[in-house]
This record gives structure tokens, sequence and C-alpha cells, in this order.
């Protein structure tokens, strides 16, 4: 974070913000991605949305008793409820509560307390409980209820993602005549929350507490990719870097869950490395993978090799070296007389 | 005439820039106010030690002894800080984050402040016993860096003359206190800037120095003028002085930063300034010199700064060695109420003292402040430490390494080149106390090696014992083989048939 304690401080005051203050405010750039959803996708958003609270908050609880640790030491830095709140936005509204509850529960157990809670975990937890849910209830999971207004059988549970790849070999301007679900760019609706999400990742960039290099490096990589393979919207094409970059969760995995700082490198060059990585592997589930969106798969291969990366840029220190920048020194007059 | 002068006397923005750092908020309290004098304490401790290193006592109990009187040498030479009577050595604490305890002196004060009578030392004329001969006046007039770490002056200047083959071609004299409460520095420059330019000059003669290069924080105007004025002052055949401003970014005024802000050069690891040919010196010891050097008067007392929180009138003044901070605190009227703690040195690098500790001579600050509370918050890798870390290593890393301990990983991730500026604490989102941290494994580090040298030497020893005995014996065994040559090849075995 290229940093907090540069910019911040004029705007937080003397001290610097708290893990839970950056917290607080990562749910509060989530909001109006989360309220766009809510209002095009449907109000179940809002029980899952308790239920998964509910469930972060008491799992904090009885694994801080087990574990020791008093509870503002460990719930008062409020990642479990941006767990929770990436676990239920990155599954469809329809799914039972219950599921959602296990997602979350063992998103945080098996994702972040077995590893000695949160700082330790190798993985983002939101992502592992989500891929936990995605694996056991793909039927589920799988079912995306269409917008409103776009006159499609609202239980075909089809999303533009997957309208795209199986389109039988007409071009990509057909489709978008067609098909009401693909909308202007990206997905109808699906176009506005993302642009929603991108808002409030431009917020966290703003107060310096997200690496703009995560989102722009992901981003720009899968633009790239989509470029290359976009053959001017033949009956091959595999969708514009537009359509790539505003359907199905992107925005919200790019700004919010691969900027995550535990499970993801500390030097700015293996970040940009990670960063393309998620990309390009988002690229390759999306348009060959038999998943339609495979961004919490593509994330965890990339957390994975957080450790790598980071261990491949790091520096090593080095005993006693004088390394000139460019320009070199001061000229000194050196003096004639002999010192000795 | 003058104002041609200050013209010349131009300060310039230092041209190079350091990596890392930041702009800590804050302000000087205590900048402007008039430069005071402690008032007499009725007893001075001084904790015979100094760094790692053991001092010996020179007096015994019941000596009388004047201001300036030698009491212990050693490492660096200790002097009485006034006069009185010798009343023993007891176990204090000393001057440390660890207050070992360690022999201290004890002085009663007459209040009588009587001083021993010095006289100008005479340098020799060559160039070679002349710094030998400065060497030896620094030792024994105590002298060391004023400016934090204590390290001996004379040791400094021998590391420079016996390092350096093309010698020292320019002193930095760092005036940058870019600690955010601290004003020792300005308030010595409004005081006796005079002296510390004299100070300079003469130890640029002295060790044929043709330039000096004097820096300052772009925001120490008071400092600026002092030094100016002290200058438009100065005869003809002094060194080249240029007046050089570096930014308000935190840690400034360290040593390896200034050098980048001047030079353009990093220097890491076990790296010096004196390797590249510049010699860098406080301004305070440059004024202890000036008085060792005109008047051969030893170093017994220094400019200290006492603010902080909890401190609602902060003072800044020339304060004793080895006066007791306790008492140092009541006779200012400053209360050192429960639950706060005082540290050593700034905010950001100082360390909670002992509450029987005394004034050192690298103390150039105290703060006052309420003990905080210790992190219930957990390291989240945000890496804003390794944004800022002026010494471009990885606190994050060095934080997740040391506990569970991983000496290797440790010195790889640059333990030794972290400077303890504390930059990373302010930052840290989760309030870790890194740099507290660092200073522990740094020093459980130097330990381990000290160890590990200690049983490489001890097995040196033993080796080269065992091939001792092995070769008298065999010494032995020879000359045994050639008295029985002589004696016709009787082996007493062949007296047995």
């Amino acid at each position: 974070m290229r940093t907090v304690a540069r910019s911040l401080l004029p705007l937080a005051g003397p001290q610097p913000p708290g893990t839970a203050h950056i917290m607080r405010l990562v749910l509060l750039a989530m909001a109006p991605g989360m309220l766009l959803q809510t209002l095009f996708l449907g109000p179940a958003y809002l029980i899952n949305l308790g239920v998964a609270l509910l469930t972060a908050l008491a799992v904090e609880r009885l694994v801080n008793r087990a574990r020791g640790v008093s509870w503002p030491g460990g719930l008062g830095d409020g990642s479990a409820l941006v767990t929770a709140a990436l676990v239920v936005m990155a599954a469809p509204p329809a799914v039972s509560p219950v599921i959602i509850a296990a997602g979350t529960a063992l998103g945080l157990l098996l994702g972040k307390h077995i590893y000695g809670g949160l700082g330790n975990n190798p993985f983002n937890p939101a992502m592992v409980g989500y891929a936990i849910i995605l694996i056991s209830f793909p039927e589920t999971m799988a079912h995306w209820p269409a917008p409103p207004g776009t006159g499609v059988d609202a239980l075909s549970g089809a999303t533009a993602l997957e309208v795209m790849n199986h389109r039988d070999g007409i071009t990509v301007a057909d489709l978008y005549q067609q098909s009401p679900l693909l909308g202007q760019l990206g997905g109808a609706y699906w176009e506005w929350i993302n642009l929603a999400y991108a808002a409030g990742g431009v917020f966290l960039i703003w107060r310096r507490l997200i690496d703009w290099r995560i989102p722009a490096m992901l981003l720009g990589t899968l633009g790239l990719l989509s470029a290359l393979y976009y053959d001017s919207g033949s009956s091959a094409s595999l969708g514009s870097p537009s359509f790539h970059w505003l359907s199905g969760g992107i925005m919200l995995a790019a700004f919010f869950v691969a900027t995550d700082p535990v499970s993801s490198p500390t030097q700015r060059q293996a970040r940009l490395i990670y960063a393309a990585l998620i990309g390009s592997l988002i690229f390759v589930i999306r348009s060959w993978g038999a998943y339609p969106d495979g961004i919490a798969f593509a994330i965890l291969l990339a957390n994975a090799c957080t450790p790598a990366l980071d261990r491949l840029v790091r520096r090593n220190a080095t005993a006693g070296q004088i390394a000139p920048q460019a320009g070199g020194q001061i000229r000194t007059q050196s003096s004639d007389e002999d010192v000795r | 005439m003058a104002e041609t002068l200050r013209q010349h006397h131009q300060a310039r923005p230092a041209p190079y820039d350091f990596t890392g750092g930041l702009r800590v908020p804050g302000a000087r309290r205590t900048r402007g106010q008039p430069v005071q004098q402690a008032p007499l304490a009725q007893w001075y401790r001084l904790p015979l030690h100094h760094g790692t290193h053991r001092l010996r006592a020179r007096v015994q109990a019941g000596d009388q002894v004047k201001r300036g009187d030698l009491l212990a040498d050693g490492e660096v030479c200790l002097h009485a800080p006034t006069s009185g009577t010798i009343h023993g050595i007891f176990q204090g604490p000393a001057l440390h984050p660890a207050a070992t305890s360690v022999p201290t002196l004890h002085l009663q004060a007459d209040g009588q402040d009587l001083q021993r009578r010095t006289e100008p030392p005479r340098l020799p004329t060559a160039p070679a016993e002349r710094a030998l001969a400065l060497q030896q006046l620094l030792h024994h007039c105590g002298i060391v860096g004023l400016g934090g770490a204590g390290y001996p002056a004379w040791r400094k200047l021998s590391k420079a003359l016996t390092q350096q083959q093309s010698g020292i071609h320019a002193l930095i004299i760092n005036a940058v206190e870019s600690e955010p409460e601290i004003c020792s520095d300005e308030a010595l420059l409004r005081d006796d800037a005079d002296g510390v330019i004299d100070g300079a000059a003469r130890l640029c003669r002295l060790l044929g120095i043709g330039q000096c290069l004097v820096a300052l924080a772009q925001d120490n105007h008071d400092g600026l003028n002092a030094l100016q004025g002290a200058l438009s002052r100065r005869p003809d055949g002094d060194p080249a002085f240029s007046l050089w401003l570096v930014g308000d970014k935190y840690p400034a005024g360290s040593e390896r930063q200034l050098i980048q802000s001047l030079t353009g050069i990093q220097l890491t690891g076990s790296a010096h300034p004196t390797d590249i040919g510049y010699l860098c010196h406080n301004p305070g010891t440059l004024h202890a010199m000036q008085r060792a050097l005109t008047q051969g008067r030893p170093l017994t007392a220094r400019l200290l700064t006492i603010t902080g929180p909890a401190v609602a009138e902060p003072w800044h003044g020339w304060v004793r060695i080895g006066h007791p901070l306790q008492a140092l605190l009541t006779d200012l009227g400053i209360a050192w109420p429960q639950g706060c703690e005082l540290l050593h040195g700034c905010s950001l690098t100082g360390w909670p003292l002992h509450p029987d500790a005394v004034v050192g001579k690298e103390s150039y600050g105290l703060i006052l402040r309420e003990r905080p509370a210790p992190p219930t918050l957990p390291c989240i890798r945000c890496s804003a430490c390794t944004d800022i870390c002026p010494a471009g290593i990885d606190p994050q890393t060095m934080w997740q390494y040391s506990d569970p301990w991983h000496p290797d990983i440790l010195d790889k991730a640059g333990l030794d080149d972290c400077l303890k500026c504390g930059a990373c604490d302010l930052v840290c989102p989760s309030a870790l106390p890194l740099t507290a941290r660092f200073r522990w494994a740094q020093t459980e580090r130097w330990q381990a090696r000290e160890v590990d040298q200690r049983a490489a030497l001890a097995r040196q020893r033993y080796e080269r014992h065992q091939q001792r005995l092995a070769a008298a014996d065999a010494a032995a065994r020879q000359r045994r083989e050639a008295r029985l040559e002589r004696l016709g090849k009787r082996r007493p075995e062949d007296w047995l048939d």
C-alpha cells in the first residue's frame, strides 16, 4: 500500500488508520455494488447477508474463545465481516441461507483460523468458503436469476458469460441483437453492478488502502488477452475486453478480493506478476474451463503462488554495500595536505 | 560587507533524496524557547558502563573531586559533573533498554560546583603525531557522539584515519533533527553557533580537511540564521563551509540517510561514512570538541529536550551527565504520573527508561507519555512498513520471522541494516511494536554471533594446542631415536633377551 502513511496521515489525523478502520472502509466501498446487486437480482441477498454476518460473528467468537484471544483482539479487526459479505455477494441470491452460512463458517475456519488467524492465512478466506460451496452445490451455485425486464425465462439460470460461451457459432454483434441478457456491454444490469464495485475500488485506491497495481494489472491482462482473442467479433470470438471487464464478479474480484493484503504478495514487482496471473487465469477458465466464471479458482491458485513470488523478488541484504545512485556524488575539494 | 558574506553562505537544498521515509506530524514544542540550565542535583550517579564496555573506576569512596576530574576510564572517560565527595560504587541500571544492573558511581555534590583548572592542549605539528594526539585528547576529554548513538569520537576518528587511505575529504555537521519533538541541536545553534563552527574549523584544520558541509532541516530558520551569523564572523583561513537544507521527511537526520541526501551514495550493511571519505558529527559533539581543543575541558554536560504528550511545559537546556532523571523532573516541576513512561530519545526511536536511570552522554531527548497498550491485532501484511522503510528492508518479513525465531531469514532480510528509526511503528495499522522487536532481535543476533566467534576462537586455540603437543611429541620421539642410534641400536627391549 503506497502508502497508508504518506497520504492517509493528513486525512485521518496523526494516528494511522487501524486495521478495524480499514475493514470498515472496505465494507463502505463495497456498499454501492452490494446495493445495486440486491436491487437488480433480488432482496434474498439481504437475508443471506444477515445470516452470513451473524455466522461470521459466531465463528469468530467461538474460535477466539477456544484460542484464548480476547474479544476485541479477535473481532476488532472486522475482517470476518468483509469475508462474510464477499461470500454472499459472490453467490447467487437464491442460494439457501444454510449454504451461505456453511460457506462463511468453512471459509473462516479452513481458510483463516486453521492457519493461526488473520495475517497467517495463505488463501483468501472468502474465496476458500465460496469455492467449497461452489464445488459442493454446483447446481444451486450456478443458478443466477435473470434480471427483471430482460424477458428471459427467470429459471433458465444462464448468465451472460454462459450465453457468450454457448452461442453456436454466431457473431458477437448478432448475439447482442438476439439476447437481451447481454445488455449493452457485459450483461444486463451486471455492467452497472460491476461499475458500482469499480467505483468503490477507486475510492479505496484514493484513500490508498489498496495498491492500484493489482486491479490495474489484473484488468489490463484480462483486457489484453480478450483483445487478442476477440477476432473482431467473429463467430469464434471469445468476447470483447469491455464484455470481460463488465461481466460476472470481475470488479468485486479485482478491487476487493485480489487486493487482500494478507494473501497477496508484499513486494511491488511480485504484485504485478500476481495480478497478471489472476487476470490470465480468469480469462482461461472463462473461455475454456468448465466453470462459466473461474474467479475464485484463479485467485486461490494465485494465492498459492504468493510466497514463491515474494521470494522471487525479495531483496537480499548485502553486507557493507555502497550503492551509488545515478548522478554520483558531490564534488569535494580534496585537501593537498596529507593527513597522516 | 556582512551582507555579502551572508550571501556567500547561502543555504542550498540537498541535491539528492533518500529512499523511503515519511512526514511525521507533530510540533517541536520547545522551538524558540530560551536555553536553560538545569539546577544542580544533590546526588549524581554515573554507571561505569558505555555501550557494551565496562569502565574502570579511578577514584575511591571518600575522594574529594572537582568538576572535570577523571572518575573512570576505558572505552570512554567519565568525569565528575560537579564538585563533591565520592560516596561509593553501588549497582544501578545501565543506560540501555535492558537496564542491566551495572556498577554505578555515586557522587554527593557539595553545592559549590568547583571546577578543575584545565589548560589549552598543545598538539604536535607533525601530521601523524597530531592526529594521534587529537585522538588521545578526545578520549581523555570523554567525548562521544552526542547525536544519540554515543559512539566514542576518538574511535570514529581512528577508524577514519586508518581505513580511508585517501584521507577524509569533508566534514559533515549533522544538525538535521528530524525527530518530531526534539530541539536540542537547534537550541545549541541558537545558544552557541560560534562554538560549533569554531570546533568544526579547528577539527578540519587539524586533520587537513578542506571542506565542511553543514546540513540542517529546511524549517530550522533560527538555526540557519545563527549559523550564517557565526560564519560571517569567521576569520580567513577556514575550510570551505557550505550550508545544505534537507526536507522534512523523517529520518532525514539519520547518518546514512543524510549521506544519501548529500552525496547520492546509499550505505548498507557495515559501511560507514568514513569508508567514502566523510567524517560525520553532530553539532553537540563539535561544540564539546571545541571546549576540549581550546580549553582542555572534558564533557560533563549536554543539551537535552524534555517534552512529550504528558509534559505540560516542555523544557530544554544544559544538564550535567549523571543527573538522576527522577530528581531532574522533580526539580523542573514536571510530574511523572503513574501509567506514564519516560522514553530515552524521541517518541519514534525511544525506549522506556528504568525509573533509576540517569542522564547519559547520548541522552538528547526525554519523552514522557502514557504507556501504550500492548498490541492486540496481528500483522495483515499490508506492506505499509516496507514502503516507508528508509533502510530499504522489509520490516514485515522480519516481524514474521522473529517469532518463531529464524535467524537465517532475519539476516538475509537485512536485520543489521535496521536503523531502528521507528517509522514502521508509526504506519502500522495494527500498531505493532516493530522497532522494539527489531532492537531485541539485533541484540540477540549480536550476542549469538559473539558466542559463535568465541567458540570458533576456542576451537582454534584447542586445535593449535593439539598441534603443538603433537609436534612436541614427534620431536621427543626423534630425539629418542637419535640417542638410541648413538648408543648402538641397543633398544631397551634388546636387553630383555
